[in-house]
């Protein structure tokens, strides 16, 4: 036990996390059937008005800063050294310190619930002035400020951690052009947190500053401007999003590659999409502020539907690697191919609310609701499921149900797009975002029930996916080195890996070293044959 | 549903866009998941297969999956564009000027021009009556925290600032009773900060204007 | 390594574009100012990167390097395990705590990062470690 809290071996990290932010994702996840119950019918009395300010406000935060970008950190931490054939990260105590400031930071936001007044209860985003001192009084508004100072300190030691380790520690051979496409975008990943954290950090400061230090940032009645909040926020927020999705296209590409026995096809353009995506996610950010009056809503719709571009390129390389393939239809490559489906959805929405005229009634309504829903949910979580299923065996050693794994997609498959394609509707109808309750008009109350019957159908998809975990940790069934037919590096090694990772490597010459050997050993037997 | 009944010249012009983006995408959407799901059924894995041809770029593809789309949301931006700057233009000389006031949790109307306010509360939802086919100049702040200003059958809000007045122009094209919502999360009773809007005749305007807004409409 | 400082290079470049093009169209201060910091940060990392490019010599960026060659190179000392780590985000904790609510706690959280940050320096001094890190 104490042999964990001690750790640096990147792959003790790795996993630390990625448990970490599940137990997260069931916090967040039973959250939201709260909030789905609430709004099952209309005028429902489940839970106070407080209470649902502050589950939505938690839901929010726990599935954005405490499970989907930091899972996609945990991941990294585990694969990247892995991928590049080094020994760990560059600085593994530095590793550590990322991981117990996220553990900390984590459980002091989710500690406002049990204080006087609650947890906070303004919102993901947590507007000023509703944040603001004189508004919300409680403690727990201030120890999630606290909490995720500390998350956002973490991830930006561990963007420098993996930053260092990829260009300095890479295996003779591995040159950057060879490296797998996960790690490309974690690189773009570890650029963009450089850049975002910052303001966050700044922001969250200010806050701090004006609720607690006799600050007046974002009071106009001092000479405060609350349009400001709004610019820092997403500045830092819209670039969240693309760090929350940029290492889970690197999982889709990895995925769609193997089980399609193709190469990654346009790894160069994939490459470059990811680095055009991260530069102009940093020039978008006030799309999410149309609605405000207050900005140059013609320059940021630019730049927004200009973002859709490099996205829909990767999109065609992912199509071009499964173009005349041979492909298998495993649980990992069901859920790649779930998230084409769905990510495609949240990105068409997404270039809808680009439109400000669209957005002009989008905005803040259920349809705002259902395009992050499809892309985080229906893109990111369904990633993240391709991964798990994908890297289980490599990284405890078992393997996961097959069988299982497929009724585990279609399940969460139908619930999800039950639960969230109703939510378009819901917005068009005019129902706004962060409400206890709605009135009984045009069609909201059957789109709710169909909602709220689509999430339970998501938690008893989620509670089959722990039962099989279970039952892989139960069976023992022994991973190989290679069970799916792999092409990098991680797949070079023993399943789990020994410490410090390789006891050899194979040569290094192209992107896919260890399809290379394979070939190679297939051609010396049948030379020997 | 709002967006087929738009009751102003302004949700007009949103509508339209609304139609253009939703026929771009059903497009888009149906080559788009052919080509996702095609693959998947056409080339699954036969038994004993070997290595497909590992193929892995396709430089004239490249060029045409780069500038379509490129051309695509070029070609989109225009008709947003142009609708924006006219859904945002304010009339020189409006009929009507309404001071909206949004507080925590209801709404107050002011009309400077005829000495009518009206305020509401969760529980006495506040009426801004406004004549049909004139067009009214709303302007629009807070009392205290952000709110946001939403008309649904108008396809249009504008959030209440503190510290800022925003200015926009509805001109409505039927005479009826729209829901309003607010639509920036601002407390417990964000959900019941509800207010409707009253679309009425000119002459029924006149009339509720010069009694003070007491006349019956 | 040429790749690490084409990478930066260019996002300095285009973060200059940004930035001067926000500042022509738009007029607003804030995104201005963000864009600006944001460029300079860029401007900064690349320059490092074309100084740290010239001596770099690094085994992963050999295209024809055969594994065997490299075999018995040293890469240093990594940790197997540490303390600190758990014990300085804790501290960072205590120190947080202490801005917000309690004065004391602030001041003891500090002295205690510093402490950790010294006895950091032992261990990678004790193990033949490269620092802190």
């Amino acid at each position: 036990m104490i042999q964990w809290l001690t750790a640096t071996d990147h792959k003790k990290i790795g996993i630390m996390y990625m448990i970490s932010t599940f137990f997260f994702f069931v916090v967040a996840g039973l959250l939201a059937l709260v909030i789905r119950t609430q709004l099952a019918a209309p005028n429902l009395d489940i839970v106070s008005s407080h209470t649902y300010s502050q589950v939505f406000t938690l839901h929010g935060t726990a599935m954005i800063f405490l499970f989907v970008a930091p899972f996609g950190l945990g991941l990294a931490n585990y694969l990247v050294p892995l991928q590049i054939g080094a020994p760990d990260m560059a600085f593994p105590r530095l590793n550590a310190t990322s991981l117990w400031l996220f553990i900390f930071g984590a459980f002091t936001v989710l500690s406002g619930a049990l204080v006087a007044g609650g947890a906070a209860a303004s919102g993901w985003s947590s507007y000023a002035p509703l944040s603001e001192i004189k508004v919300s009084a409680g403690a727990g508004q201030d120890l999630w400020i606290i909490g995720l100072l500390m998350v956002s300190i973490g991830s930006i030691l561990t963007a420098v951690n993996l930053m260092t380790t990829i260009f300095l520690l890479r295996a003779p051979g591995m040159t950057m052009w060879r490296m797998p496409i996960f790690t490309w975008e974690i690189v773009a990943t570890s650029l963009l947190i450089l850049m975002a954290f910052p303001p966050l950090a700044s922001v969250l400061a200010m806050l701090l500053i004006d609720r607690h230090l006799g600050g007046h940032f974002f009071d106009p009645s001092q000479g405060g401007n609350v349009v400001l909040y709004q610019h820092l926020w997403w500045f830092f927020g819209h670039p969240e999003v693309y760090i929350m999705i940029l290492p889970y296209f690197g999982i889709i590409t990895e995925v769609v590659a193997v089980f399609s026995r193709k190469p990654v096809f346009g790894y160069v353009e994939l490459v470059l999409a990811a680095f055009a995506i991260a530069g102009l996610s940093m020039g978008v950010w006030a799309h999410h502020m149309f609605t405000t009056g207050a900005v140059n809503d013609a320059f940021f719709s630019a730049t927004s539907f200009l973002i859709a571009v490099p996205t829909g390129v990767k999109f065609f390389n992912w199509i071009g690697t499964m173009w005349k393939g041979s492909i298998e239809l495993t649980t990992p490559m069901l859920f790649a191919l779930g998230f084409m489906l769905n990510f495609l959805i949240g990105g068409i929405t997404g270039v809808m609310l680009a439109s400000p005229p669209i957005d002009f009634d989008a905005h803040n309504s259920y349809f705002l609701v259902a395009h992050f829903h499809y892309v985080l949910g229906g893109g990111s979580l369904f990633a993240i499921f391709a991964g798990v299923f994908f890297w289980f065996p490599k990284v405890f050693g078992v393997q996961l149900s097959e069988r299982l794994g497929k009724w585990f997609f279609w399940l969460f498959f139908l619930g999800f797009n039950l639960t969230f394609f109703p939510m378009h509707i819901m917005g068009l109808e005019g129902m706004p975002r962060r409400v206890v309750t709605y009135p009984n008009v045009e069609h909201l109350a059957l789109l709710n029930g169909l909602a709220t019957a689509g999430a339970f159908v998501i938690a008893l998809a989620v509670v089959l996916f722990g039962f099989i975990v279970l039952l892989a940790f139960r069976k023992r069934v022994p991973a190989p080195d290679d069970p799916w037919g792999g092409y990098t590096l991680e797949w070079a090694t023993s399943s789990p890996p020994p410490e410090f990772n390789f006891h050899s490597l194979p040569n290094i010459s192209s992107e896919r070293p260890v399809f290379d050997a394979r070939q190679a050993a297939r051609r010396a037997a049948e030379g020997v044959a | 549903m709002p967006l087929f009944h738009p009751a102003s010249v302004q949700a007009r012009l949103l509508s339209g866009d609304w139609t253009i983006f939703l026929a771009a995408s059903l497009v888009v959407a149906a080559i788009m998941f052919a080509l996702i799901i095609l693959p998947a059924i056409v080339w699954r894995r036969r038994p004993n297969s070997g290595l497909p041809p590992q193929f892995n770029k396709n430089p004239r593809w490249s060029i045409v999956y780069i500038g379509v789309p490129l051309l695509l949301v070029a070609g989109l931006f225009v008709p947003s564009y142009i609708r924006q700057k006219l859904v945002d233009a304010i009339a020189p000389s409006p009929s009507v000027v309404v001071d909206v006031t949004a507080f925590r949790w209801s709404w107050r109307f002011h009309y400077p021009h005829s000495g009518v306010t009206i305020v509401g509360t969760p529980r006495t939802i506040p009426t801004l009556v406004l004549p049909v086919g004139e067009t009214t100049q709303i302007n629009l702040t807070s009392a205290d925290v952000d709110h946001s200003f939403w008309v649904p059958a108008f396809l249009f809000k504008r959030d209440a600032l503190p510290g800022y007045e925003n200015h926009f122009d509805l001109t409505p094209t039927r005479i009826g009773e729209f829901r309003g919502v607010c639509s920036q999360f601002c407390g417990v009773d964000h959900a019941y900060m509800l207010f409707r809007v009253r679309v009425v005749s000119d002459a029924a305007f006149a009339r509720w204007r010069n009694s003070k807004g007491l006349a019956t409409l | 390594m040429k790749t690490f400082v084409a990478l930066f290079l260019s996002s300095a470049a285009f973060g200059i574009a940004i930035a001067v093009v926000y500042n022509i169209t738009s007029h607003e201060l804030a995104g201005t100012f963000l864009l600006g910091i944001m460029a300079s940060a860029l401007v900064f990392a690349a320059s490092y990167a074309i100084l740290a490019e010239r001596d770099a010599d690094l085994d992963g960026d050999r295209k024809d390097e055969r594994v065997g060659e490299a075999a018995g190179e040293d890469l240093g000392i990594f940790t197997t395990s540490s303390v600190w780590p758990i014990l300085m985000a804790f501290s960072v904790l205590i120190f947080l705590i202490g801005a917000v609510w309690v004065p004391f706690l602030l001041f003891a959280g500090l002295a205690a990062m510093l402490l950790i940050l010294w006895r950091l320096g032992a261990e990678s001094n004790r193990t033949g470690g490269r620092g802190i890190t």
